[in-house]
């Protein structure tokens, strides 16, 4: 049995099911996420391993030990919320040593782990600061060293990093990599940025609508998309029905099911006669975006800007892919 | 609190003392109130007897123009004080907010030293046909107490305008009159019904000033305390469910129509602010200020004055005096002693009532909504709404007799019944004080807390009330300077032992020991300006922090 295991977990609010018979294993010492768009209730799951919410059916089982029933103060379960929560009318040092005095640990033991989980955050210096006074990046740090000071079997992080700037979250999501491998704890990691789930996870799970449509490790996600949902949320693959994918690449995938193609495996070049153009071109730095228009479709291509070469906007074009680049989705 | 962190028996056992509290000391009152008022001789032959009809007409006509005299003098210092830069704002605008920490009984012995047969100004002017009474005088009392509720209301309401909206209209070519009649004016139309009714219910339930200078005027007040006093049970409980009656009505009418203004208000988010732009001082409307800051402060300096000067010497005409410390010094023997500390213990002990009711009522009462809970939140906010000589009239007849809420003892005569009055008036800006505090406390922080370990209460403890505090020391400061210069509810309520120092101002007015009265005064108003101090000073440190 995993170390965490979830099995049958439903919940409705107010009539509309939220989570529809989720079941969800995390093995020990493991970087899981939980992927999906807002309102999919990927917080509802973590808030209910967490114990802060019930679940109307299904059991948690985590170390071997059923704690469905079990109050979450006693399930010694760390957790990291999106606002951080901290307690505004404690100092930085006072935030980290809450779960400790409660654990009733004598004061030179809290000291100590204290001050080693701050160097654990790089935030020794700050100890003694008011937690108000600190900049985003270091309340998020904060969190972080409360939650893990009192050594949780489990973290559960909901989307930690979305109240910071884009260059301290990429500095952040390695700073929690390291944290994790350092600590060993298993972490649970609710999101909706997939190239966060993809850089961080061992393994990811895609979340729709109260379902998870797909689990597997980042490179299965991104390359095997089971369905749509995921093909179009992950790796934001052209899709192709089955008239055009004989017509651009010259194979029959059958008619229930769609070709489906991500953005840099699309082969472009320049054809005069063709009806495909060119509607867009977006540089981005290190990689060059095509929009590519046919009558009402609109394709995404994707090419490493220094060899993009001499396409301009406008330009007729044709598409052609490997064939072990395209992906046959059954619909 | 969010359920995780809720735990059964304790809901159960802050409910029920919700309950019994919000039933023993609000509805029971009430209901005694009604029976007593229809069970005397015909309600229907006192309610048509004219004076009854007098003093409802008196009381309602009183408050109306108390409202508009107010809105004018209180909007206009408003509109004055944020778009005209003027020399020694800080200070003036603070002089401008004085009445609103005077108790009325001090306010109205220092119009009374000023104003009166022997007041100051009459003698300096030497105006012997000139008769402060009345009217007249009543309503110049209550523009004085009630127009700093407009300044309050509409000033912060200015701070919230966009005055970009001004510099287009004047692009328009729109003068001056122009834009604070169609553009200012409207949007201050929430805050001005706010403090519209808060002067409204104040102005209904205003008994020292028409206690003092009404003479053969009726006001539904006096007339409760008249009837009282003479024994009428009846007449002064059917005087009071009129005057409850009234005030509830006034009190959701304002209600409906503040929640209709806020709704059609307009949101935004950049708000420019043009009024310090040319850093000109504005010297018209500096006389204006100076002024009128000398005619507020006047009342209080000729308090002063009076206090400073020996009792024989103020009855002698002229105004040659001689000033001493005396009166202050007199200050420290047990005569004067015992009414101070009265007045202590009694708003200690209401604050401590109140702190508790508050904090559990306000628990009860946040989160999600349901039909107890509203029923539990318009209970509480009940006194509200009604005023201090009805609270005393309703305290009387529910607790003259042994009873399960008043523990088995008849508290009326003892000094418990005082705090008792004070601690239901001011239940409502306790459970508001908490209210807010609790809108405030990131429920996620209570919930970290609990996944770190803490139990409930430890929740409580060590996070929730923390957080709530300063919203509750703050209402608790309120609760205090309310309860230490009551004197409404307190007059229908004390005995000689219990007397506070409100009862022992006037009780020396009446003595014609005007300058001891003056220094009791003073002092009580020296302790009230103090704690509003600490009570500012705190809620501006506890927004800094949550800043």
């Amino acid at each position: 049995m995993a170390f965490l295991e979830i099995k049958n977990i439903s919940r409705s609010f107010a009539g509309k099911k939220i989570l529809d018979d989720i079941s969800l294993s995390v093995e020990q010492h493991s970087f899981v996420s939980l992927l999906g768009h807002s309102g999919c209730g990927k917080t509802t799951l973590l808030r209910i391993i967490a114990g802060l919410e019930t679940s109307e059916s299904g059991s948690i089982m985590l170390a071997g030990k059923d704690i469905t029933g079990v109050p979450v103060q006693e399930r010694n379960i760390g957790i990291v919320f999106q606002n951080y929560a901290l307690f505004p009318h404690m100092n930085v040092f006072e935030n980290v040593a809450f779960g400790l005095k409660l654990q009733k640990k004598d004061p030179g033991a809290i000291k100590v782990k204290v001050a080693e989980v701050l160097d654990k955050v790089r935030l020794s210096a700050m100890s003694k600061k008011n937690v108000s006074f600190l900049s985003g990046g270091e309340q998020q740090r904060v969190a972080l060293a409360r939650a893990i000071a009192t050594e949780p079997q489990l973290l559960l992080l909901d989307e930690p990093l979305s109240n910071l700037d884009h260059a301290l979250r990429i500095q952040a999501r390695n700073e929690l990599k390291r944290l994790q491998k350092e600590t060993g704890i298993s972490f649970v990691y609710v999101t909706h940025d997939q190239s966060e789930a993809l850089a961080l996870s061992d393994s990811v799970s895609v979340m729709d609508t109260g379902r998870i449509r797909q689990r597997g490790t980042p490179e299965e996600i991104y390359y095997q998309p089971k369905d749509l949902f995921t093909a179009g949320f992950i790796g934001r693959y052209n899709i192709f029905d089955q008239k055009h994918t004989v017509e651009h690449f010259k194979i029959n995938i059958g008619a229930n099911a769609v070709a489906a193609i991500l953005p840099e495996h699309l082969m472009i070049s320049a054809h005069p006669e063709s009806k495909l153009q060119i509607k867009d071109i977006l540089f981005n730095g290190p990689l060059t975006e095509y929009i590519i228009t046919e009558e009402e479709f609109e394709y995404h291509a994707v090419l490493l800007s220094e060899q993009a070469g001499s396409l301009r906007t406008g330009m007729s074009v044709y598409i052609s892919a490997r064939p072990e680049n395209i992906k046959t989705i059954l619909q | 609190m969010t359920g995780a962190v809720k735990n059964k028996t304790f809901k159960f056992f802050i409910t029920a003392v919700t309950v019994f509290f919000l039933f023993g000391y609000v509805v029971f009152p009430l209901w005694q109130l009604v029976i007593t008022s229809s069970s005397g001789t015909n309600a229907l032959q006192l309610l048509n007897r004219k004076n009854v009809f007098t003093a409802c007409f008196n009381s309602v006509v009183l408050s109306v123009i108390s409202v508009a005299g107010s809105a004018v003098i209180g909007t206009y210092f408003a509109y004055l004080f944020h778009y005209k830069n003027i020399r020694f704002k800080r200070f003036l605008s603070a002089v401008v907010l004085l009445p609103i920490a005077i108790p009325p009984i001090i306010g109205v012995m220092s119009f009374l030293f000023l104003l009166g047969d022997n007041g100051l100004l009459m003698k300096l002017f030497d105006a012997k046909n000139v008769q402060f009474s009345g009217w007249t005088a009543v309503i110049i009392l209550h523009l004085y107490s009630f127009y700093p509720l407009f300044y309050l209301f509409a000033g912060n309401a200015l701070k919230k305008t966009d005055d970009s909206i001004i510099e287009a209209a004047q692009t328009f070519g729109a003068k001056n009159s122009k834009i604070f009649f169609k553009l200012i004016l409207p949007q201050l139309k929430p805050a001005l019904l706010g403090a519209g009714l808060l002067t409204f219910m104040a102005s209904m339930a205003s008994f020292s000033a028409p206690f003092i200078f009404a003479g053969s005027q009726r006001f539904l007040t006096t007339e409760i305390y008249y009837s009282k006093i003479n024994g009428d049970t009846s007449l002064s409980a059917l005087l009071s469910l009129l005057l409850a009656v009234i005030s509830v009505i006034v009190l959701f009418f304002f209600r409906h129509y503040s929640k209709v203004a806020e709704a059609v208000k307009t949101k935004g988010t950049v708000k420019q602010k043009i009024f310090d732009r040319t850093h000109a001082f504005h010297h018209g409307a500096a006389v204006i200020a100076v002024i009128f800051g000398l005619i507020i402060l006047l009342p209080v300096i000729s308090l002063f004055t009076i206090s400073l000067i020996p009792d024989a010497a103020l009855m002698q005409s002229g105004l040659h005096y001689s000033f001493s410390f005396h009166n202050y010094i007199n200050l420290f023997n047990d005569d004067f002693i015992e009414p101070f500390l009265n007045s202590i213990r009694a708003a200690a002990a209401a604050v401590v009532i109140t702190v508790c009711a508050g904090l559990v009522i306000g628990h009860i009462i946040c989160g999600k909504r349901n039909i107890f809970k509203t029923l539990m939140e318009v209970t509480a906010s009940v006194p509200y709404g009604i005023p201090g000589t009805v609270i005393a009239i309703c305290l009387i007849l529910a607790f003259n007799s042994t009873n399960i809420f008043s523990f088995n003892t008849i508290l009326v005569g003892t000094f418990w019944i005082l705090p008792v009055a004070y601690a239901i008036r001011n239940l409502p800006v306790m459970t508001q004080a908490v209210r807010s505090g609790l809108a405030m406390v990131d429920g996620s922080a209570e919930e970290a807390a609990a996944a770190l370990g803490a139990k409930p209460f430890r929740v409580w403890r060590s996070v929730t009330m923390p957080m709530i505090r300063a919203a509750v020391t703050d209402g608790a400061l309120l609760v205090f300077i309310n309860s230490f210069g009551e004197f409404v509810a307190t007059v229908l309520l004390y005995n000689y032992s219990t007397k506070t120092m409100p009862i022992e101002i006037y009780a020396q007015m009446r003595l014609y020991n005007n300058s001891m009265a003056a220094t009791y005064g003073i002092v009580v108003f020296l302790i009230v300006i103090i704690l509003v101090y600490f009570a500012r000073k705190m809620s501006s440190s506890y927004l800094q922090q949550k800043n």
